[in-house]
């Protein structure tokens, strides 16, 4: 394996050599839209304008194993209350990892499945794509059949395959093994635990630096996700019990929280908050990842990078998020690639 | 049930981050497992209809919701048996209802409306009397509601239009519906036709003829499944429509007045602030209504304020008692019972922190009120908290109040025998001060009675880890190191010969107290284990003359056999290839040791002593990790693993130490007798060299499988150089050049 790896490297560096002369532009930007049903706001649709970015890497279900069944099935599919319009779509699928690691599955099945389930949501919906990405946190019980089904997959359309790749299947790829894609993306988020203690779980530049050794002997061609989401880990006895993705900083007004620390927060009466029910006592910790944090990020990757990428992924299009930062940010992060 | 739980916190709280999920599940950690954390059953103290309330790691104690289409359906062929009496079979009502009867439904139909019988008339007249007003209003009813039918159910998963929320567009069949529910004079029929006209108005999206055609109808409603359904529709509107507050109080009424919906309920259920939570509240007609609203706050946030409100509104409200149980799990899985490195003051005082004192005061002040419905259960949850405390005589108090009002069910009496043992346990201080016969009968209940009894849902497998937790402390804090550990075995309690001596005395003894009989039944080695294991320690001390004497009394385990010739050694080491290779003569364990013996002696009377050494090496080379002879360590006190971080500190020790291989390899060089021999004796030394190399390197490191790329996979053992340097010529070094990668690639460079 690792010869004919090693080969595909050697060609896409061969071919990086002979094209990257040409290409001074920066990265594209685009966007993962995750939510279950397709309806952008105002600000949403202004940040694609405002970036002229049009392609948006859009969730289109999940796939998961029902309990007690040996047949995979797509859950909360993608429903359109407007239309896309012009954007290019790219739809995603994400697939637990059960379902990799069901050996009852019949994966050329599940293969014609989903990409009928796919055409059947573009013909809905008036949509035409030509690529389809997988995003599935396989782990070594679930590799080999990760791998034959990505190839069964590959075999049986002539869309573009990719795949989101996590950090620590770059670092020891040889382990966790490569799929047989066009390209993958490199979640560049999801470091560390959702843990009761000081850390951030989202981005931890310590952490990542573990890891960046290793992405320039990765042998796929590789698009670069960036985080632009924060989240509430709600913190009891030491014990994580709930993630709020709805409740920021802003929400943490001092009449009902002391601040404890930088990024968290005591619950000071038992109340609820968008949606949460906070306990009294509860610590309320914001993960989120800072322009700074991105600024680094970029720099540490383009330095370990073997090539530009040539394009950067935000995840994920959503108004609370992009509410977070300073509108020049994705021009100037993709600009520093 | 980990995972399933962190489904519920996105489920709960977020969409929007769904591409990460299978991060957090691989890092959700050890932190969800109550059940196990537990010595307090819920289902010994509340009813089934509260199940899904207990608390659990996943959204509901017991599984999702899965039944959506069919849930009903019991109740629903029961209301029609009720109604069509002996008109028809069970299985023909079953089959109209709920199979697929349409076209019969249809044919039916155009038989009463045109009056002319066919042949397929005419078949079904054969199994019942179609004429029967009954049949023909229950046929009548189908053929209207199996229209609506075809909108709101579907089942195909992978079809996305199916999936498409489905508009009836047949205005024609929803103003019949209501037309019949209008004319209808049973009261039955008018119930069911009142149900479907909502349903066919939800599902040709009039929502807001739903909401007020409800408004106006409900009140002359029977209290039945098919009005709390049309309530859901109406709650699921106000959601919509973002009257949170109306939507969570019509939930709150589902939640307390329909066992089949709880859990819809309760999934609904969802205040997004105060105010609104305010409002709700003020929603609330009666003592009971408010008493589901708290009891639904309870669930998702503070029982324990919860249970304050509802003893003030209602006191005998059923809500109260999922509540209570709730709390006392919440409270346990708080407790930290492991006594390993916490002394019985510590770890007592350790669990009164945990229990908060006004949690406590309104407990006692509830049980004491007397007011309650389920005095076991509050008498019991008064009496566990009690004891936390370490209030052990007024735990006792509480529990003779419990057994009062016992159930007469196992597992309620198995219940507070438990919480009875753990009070007495904890109020045991010293072994000296304690009652060993009550220790000893407890034990023995807890430890042997109890698991024998099967009795489901009793939560006891952590009171038997905690109980010789305890008693191990105990023991140790009166300083009998070998009792202490029978009942919590330590890590290295093997590494010390004295203590291994003293616990082959208790083994021995003939006058062991039933306790000491206990322990040394449910501890994890028998004697046999201890003298094998002390044969293979004289073993790796080259004491072959003990390890023969040990390993010949330690019973059937002397016969055990390697799975391959222990004294052969190969140029590349592949246990699973030798382990397939034929034999010719099997080892036990205790030929393998008698022939060593009869080598170790020939080698120290010069009797074919390069051979002897050469095979001596290849016998204690396979007995460590590396070598195709694990099988001679492996067993209850060494562990087995395939891998070395498996293995304890002092194990590891052992099993990767190359000393005694290299000593006989040496030797077997030193008496070789040509160029052959001693190049054989060079690379096996080289095998030697390698494995401490690698073990060297790796035994410090957290990733014990990954090797860092930028150290070298080998070095120029001495073996190597030696090999390459002194025995070019010989033939075994053109077959290690052949075999050994490492070797071929140190020659060429």
């Amino acid at each position: 394996m690792s010869k004919n790896i090693r080969f595909i490297a050697l060609l896409f560096i061969i071919i990086i050599a002979f094209t990257g002369c040409n290409k001074k532009n920066p990265p594209t930007i685009s966007f993962y839209y995750w939510r279950t049903v397709f309806s952008l706001s105002e600000v949403e649709r202004e940040t694609l304008r405002d970036i002229d970015s049009a392609k948006v890497y859009l969730r289109y279900f999940d796939l998961i194993l029902p309990k007690g069944s040996t047949e995979a099935i797509p859950e909360s599919p993608i429903r359109f209350k407007e239309s896309i319009g012009t954007l290019e779509i790219i739809p995603v699928i994400y697939i637990k990892n059960e379902v990799m690691l069901n050996e009852k599955e019949n994966f050329e099945r599940l293969a014609d499945r989903i990409l009928n389930y796919v055409a059947q949501i573009n013909k809905a919906n008036k949509i035409t794509t030509s690529e389809i990405q997988i995003d599935c946190d396989w782990t070594l019980g679930s590799k080999d059949n990760f791998m034959k089904f990505m190839q069964i997959l590959k075999s049986k359309t002539t869309n573009i395959l990719s795949a989101t790749i996590r950090l620590h299947q770059i670092k020891y790829a040889k382990t966790t093994g490569i799929p047989a894609v066009d390209y993958g993306v490199l979640m560049y988020y999801n470091m560390g635990k959702i843990a009761a203690d000081d850390s951030n779980s989202i981005y931890d530049q310590k952490i990542a630096k573990q890891y960046l050794d290793r992405l320039s002997e990765y042998p796929l061609p590789l698009k670069v996700a960036l985080p632009i989401f924060s989240w509430a880990v709600q913190i009891r006895t030491n014990k994580v019990v709930g993630l709020s993705a709805k409740i920021t900083q802003d929400d943490l007004n001092l009449n009902d929280f002391d601040k404890v620390s930088v990024n968290s927060f005591r619950v000071k009466r038992s109340h609820y908050l968008k949606g949460s029910s906070l306990n009294k006592n509860d610590i309320l910790k914001i993960e989120k990842v800072s322009s700074n944090d991105l600024v680094d990020m970029a720099a540490d990757l383009k330095k370990n990078l073997n090539h530009s990428p040539n394009e950067i992924i935000f995840f994920d299009l959503n108004e609370n998020n992009l509410k977070q930062y300073e509108k020049s940010i994705f021009t100037k992060i993709t600009s520093s690639f | 049930m980990k995972n399933q739980f962190l489904q519920k916190l996105l489920v709960l709280f977020s969409t929007s981050t769904l591409l990460v999920y299978g991060t957090i599940y691989a890092c959700g950690g050890g932190d969800w497992d109550w059940f196990y954390d537990s010595n307090f059953a819920p289902e010994a103290f509340v009813g089934s209809a509260y199940t899904p309330l207990f608390l659990s790691g996943d959204i509901f104690y017991d599984g999702t919701e899965t039944d959506f289409i069919s849930r009903f359906d019991g109740e629903i062929i029961t209301d029609w048996k009720g109604f069509l009496g002996d008109k028809m079979s069970d299985a023909q009502i079953k089959y109209f209802l709920i199979d697929s009867s349409y076209a019969d439904v249809m044919i039916l139909k155009s038989f009463y409306k045109s009056g002319k019988s066919t042949a397929k008339v005419k078949r079904l007249k054969d199994r019942f009397d179609i004429s029967d007003s009954k049949v023909k209003s229950f046929i009548e009813f189908l053929a209207l509601a199996k229209d609506v039918e075809k909108v709101s159910v579907f089942s195909d998963p992978w079809s996305y239009e199916a999936l498409e929320y489905p508009i009836l567009k047949d205005a024609a069949l929803v103003a019949n519906l209501k037309k019949m529910y209008q004319n209808e004079n049973d009261a039955f029929l008018k119930n069911r036709y009142w149900f479907q006209y909502i349903k066919s108005l939800f599902y040709s999206r009039k929502y807001s003829e739903i909401v007020a055609f409800f408004e106006q109808t409900a009140d002359n409603q029977p209290k039945n499944d098919l009005y709390y359904r049309a309530v859901g529709y109406v709650a699921g509107l106000h959601y919509k429509n973002q009257e949170y507050s109306k939507s969570n109080y019509l939930f709150s009424m589902i939640f307390d007045e329909n066992v089949k919906m709880r859990k819809t309920a309760l999934y609904n259920f969802h205040p997004q602030d105060d105010l609104e939570w305010a409002n709700t509240l003020a929603l609330a007609k009666s003592p009971k209504e408010k008493s589901a609203l708290w009891a639904l706050n309870g669930y998702y946030n503070d029982e324990v304020l919860a249970i304050r409100k509802i003893a003030e509104l209602d006191p005998k409200n059923p809500n109260l008692d999922f509540l209570l149980t709730r709390v006392i799990n919440k409270i346990e899985s708080q407790i930290d019972t492991s006594l390993k490195d916490k002394s019985i003051v510590e770890y007592r005082q350790s669990v009164q922190k945990v229990v908060d004192p006004e949690t406590l005061k309104l407990i006692n002040s509830i049980a004491s009120a007397d007011k309650v419905e389920s005095p076991y259960l509050w008498f019991s949850a008064q009496g566990y908290i009690l004891s936390l405390t370490a209030d052990f005589k007024a735990a006792d108090k509480a529990f003779a109040q419990a057994e009062k009002h016992l159930p007469e069910n196992n597992l309620a009496i198995a219940q507070l025998g438990l919480l009875k043992v753990v009070n007495r346990i904890n109020a045991t201080t010293t072994i000296k001060s304690g009652d060993i016969a009550q220790l000893t009968a407890d034990f023995e209940w807890l430890t042997v009675e109890i698991p024998a009894q099967k009795i489901e849902n009793l939560r006891y497998e952590k009171a038997i880890i905690w109980i010789k937790e305890y008693y191990s402390r105990l023991y140790k804090e009166n300083e009998n190191s070998v009792m202490a550990e029978l009942f919590a075995p330590s890590k290295d309690f093997y590494t010390n010969e004295a203590e291994i001596e003293k616990m082959k005395i208790l083994f021995t003894k003939t006058d062991k107290t039933k306790l000491e009989q206990l322990a040394i039944n449910q501890y994890y080695v028998n004697f046999n284990d201890i003298l094998n294991f002390q044969a293979k320690t004289a073993f790796y001390s080259d004491n072959v003359a003990d390890a023969i004497v040990y390993m010949k009394n330690s019973g059937s385990l002397q016969n055990l056999e390697f799975q391959s010739n222990p004294f052969n050694a190969f140029i590349k080491d592949c246990n699973d290839c030798e382990h397939q290779k034929r034999q010719k003569r099997k080892f036990s364990k205790i030929d393998f040791l008698n022939t060593i013996q009869k080598m170790q002696l020939d080698l120290a009377n010069n009797i074919d002593s390069h051979s002897n050494a050469l095979l001596l090496g290849n016998a204690f080379y396979n007995t460590t990790f590396y070598g195709s002879g694990r099988a001679f360590y492996e067993g209850k006190i060494f562990g087995d693993a395939s891998n070395i971080p498996a293995y304890e500190i002092w194990a590891r020790d052992y099993i990767t130490n190359m000393d005694l291989a290299k000593k006989y390899y040496s030797l077997a060089f030193k008496n070789a007798t040509n160029d052959e021999q001693r190049a054989k004796s060079q690379y096996m030394l080289a095998k030697c060299e390698r494995n401490e190399y690698f073990h060297s390197k790796l035994k410090n490191t957290e990733y014990y499988y990954f090797w860092n790329a930028e150290e070298p996979n080998f070095i120029a053992w001495k073996g190597f150089k030696a090999l390459k340097n002194e025995y070019r010529n010989t033939k075994y070094y053109q077959e290690v050049l052949q075999e050994c990668g490492y070797f071929k690639t140190y020659v060429n460079k």
